[in-house]
């Protein structure tokens, strides 16, 4: 008895003085030592992939000032803010002042604002009509969004109530690449909101960057959560299967719908195309429980009949569980 | 609108003519030293592709020295966890075209996987370096092909590696396939018989029903009349700087 006493006072004693998790997480906070270190209002902006030791600094992830077309617009800019970070906190903390930066070594926009910016410009960018393309039609008016890109521009307008900075890394231990990229509050009687953390800006390139939001958006508005058993590889971001339409699937749909765009797109450059295809086969491979039978094949049309391939139809007789799935049910 | 994004790239393509020159000019120093600066140079403006005149500069380089940088890439290659520098060198890997890129790619395809960090309960997070990893996997598929439609007398070699991949690595066949439909066209059906009954639904071409044909063509007009114009406006913007 007094020998277990002694070892919980030793417990007690040790847990004391040692570091707890937050303080351990704290330490992984590049952006926000960054901003609590700035001097004179000028930040010091975090280098790419913090998990990913590159000592030649070879990382470039997608933000070149020239693939940057709202930099010389201030129309763009506006077009590009009344997505959801308008209305979003924080930003003035992560670059609103000087979001037209950049990093002379490399010429790349460094603020996260920025980075977020570069996010959007691949829903607008993607489109030919850019920025005058009208997101406030209804998202069932497919005469007027009569490609795929076109819809998901105005579903994430439309569908997004604010959009927050964090500058907090939110990984699960120091140095882990294990990390949350973006986290979405909903429910009923709240407004929704998508809370955008620091791997989101300097970890993961331009288009994995517009496919998390897609994925977010997914779950704001429409409140659709995941359903997997987290018996897939993203664990407990998993979805049950492509036809629950879910955040994995709608993300799935966008970047096949920039894949298959024109092979001389102004913006859509062959490493940005290459790079959706390989991101489309990792959530193909990784993020759903049953296994997903379409491929990148199979969606060669969605910017052609994007409404066949969101409508969703009534996929079970089963009186008391009658769900709807995916068109293109798996 | 329409016109200001072509005008926005033309100008862009100006100023990164006159950046550029400065990378041009610099002395090279020896040739290791140079191929490492052109592979630098070819990362940082892969995202921009032909509109950079450094990186068009820089990849004619790697491609008239492709043994040289595909045995330099190599090594990176396959000492490098998983991350989007690494997707960067398999992409470029494929665009140097060199026959040596072949077997390295299906190494690089071959690769175990490693188990994905176990993720915290109610937490969405993501394995980043586990993605990436799959990634480059893809990526060296695709790279394989590219390979095939740069190289016409590699051509035979990439489409038979492919098909081993496909057979053999579960994880890329999808895209194995999908890859040789696209550089094969019709003759893609020859290839059936190399495959199982489980693998059927890749060699039937995906059509939605015949309710949606006749707004599908007419949709594929419209679509085709838009960017014929988009170009030719873009055409005389272009022109004009």
């Amino acid at each position: 008895m007094k020998g277990l006493l002694i070892a919980a006072l030793i417990g007690v004693f040790v847990y004391m003085f040692m570091p707890s998790c937050a303080f351990l997480a704290d330490a992984d906070d590049t952006l926000c030592h960054a901003l609590a270190a700035a001097e004179g209002g000028l930040v010091n902006w975090p280098d790419d992939e913090r998990w990913y030791t590159d000592p030649k600094g070879r990382c470039h992830v997608f933000d070149n000032i020239m693939m940057s077309p709202w930099w010389l617009s201030p129309d763009d800019r506006d077009y590009l803010e009344r997505f959801g970070t308008a209305q979003g906190h924080n930003w003035g903390d992560l670059g609103r002042a000087d979001m037209m930066t950049y990093d002379e070594k490399n010429f790349e926009v460094d603020t996260p604002l920025a980075r977020t910016y570069n996010a959007y410009s691949n829903f607008v960018y993607s489109n030919l009509e850019g920025v005058d393309l009208d997101r406030g039609r209804s998202l069932g008016d497919f005469e007027y969004y009569d490609t795929f890109l076109k819809w998901s521009s105005a579903f994430v307008s439309q569908k997004t109530y604010r959009v927050n900075a964090n500058c907090g890394r939110n990984c699960r231990t120091v140095g882990s690449h294990s990390c949350v990229i973006a986290k979405t509050t909903t429910g009923p009687f709240r407004n929704d909101y998508i809370d955008l953390y620091q791997t989101f800006y300097y970890d993961i390139d331009a288009v994995w960057r517009a496919s998390t939001i897609l994925h977010e958006v997914r779950h704001a508005r429409d409140q659709v959560l995941h359903g997997g058993s987290t018996g897939c590889p993203r664990r407990s971001a998993c979805d049950r299967s492509w036809s629950t339409a879910g955040a994995n699937t709608y993300e799935m749909l966008w970047l096949a719908a920039y894949y298959w765009t024109a092979e001389d797109h102004p913006f859509i450059t062959p490493a940005r195309r290459a790079r959706a295809q390989t991101l489309f086969e990792t959530l193909r491979q990784g993020s759903f429980d049953d296994p997903v039978q379409w491929d990148l094949g199979s969606l060669a049309l969605i910017n052609e009949i994007p409404e066949f391939f969101v409508h969703q139809a009534v996929c079970s007789e089963d009186p008391n569980n009658p769900h709807r799935c995916l068109f293109l049910a798996n | 609108m329409r016109w200001f994004l072509p005008l926005f790239v033309c100008v862009l393509m100006g100023v990164a003519t006159l950046r550029g020159s400065s990378v041009a000019e610099a002395p090279p120093v020896q040739e290791g030293g140079l191929l490492l600066r052109h592979l630098d140079t070819a990362m940082s403006q892969m995202d921009r592709g032909a509109g950079s005149r450094e990186y068009r500069e820089s990849l004619a380089f790697l491609r008239s020295h492709a043994s040289e940088a595909t045995a330099e890439v190599g090594g990176l290659l396959l000492e490098e966890g998983g991350g989007f520098g690494k997707w960067q060198l398999t992409y470029l890997v494929g665009e140097f075209g060199d026959e040596s890129a072949i077997a390295l790619l299906r190494l690089l395809a071959d690769e175990p996987l490693p188990e994905p960090q176990p993720a915290s309960e109610g937490r969405h997070e993501i394995d980043l370096a586990y993605t990436e990893e799959i990634a480059s996997r893809v990526q060296a598929v695709m790279s394989t092909a590219r390979i095939a439609s740069l190289r016409p007398n590699l051509r035979e070699q990439a489409v038979a590696e492919l098909v081993a991949t496909a057979r053999e690595v579960p994880l890329v066949k999808s895209t194995a396939l999908f890859e040789l439909h696209r550089l094969l066209g019709p003759e893609f059906q020859t290839l059936r018989s190399y495959f199982g009954p489980e693998d059927a639904k890749h060699f039937v071409p995906f059509a939605p029903p015949p309710e949606w044909q006749a707004l599908l063509l007419r949709r594929m007009q419209e679509h085709r009349r838009q960017e014929q114009q988009f170009q030719e406006t873009r055409k005389p913007v272009c022109q004009s700087d």
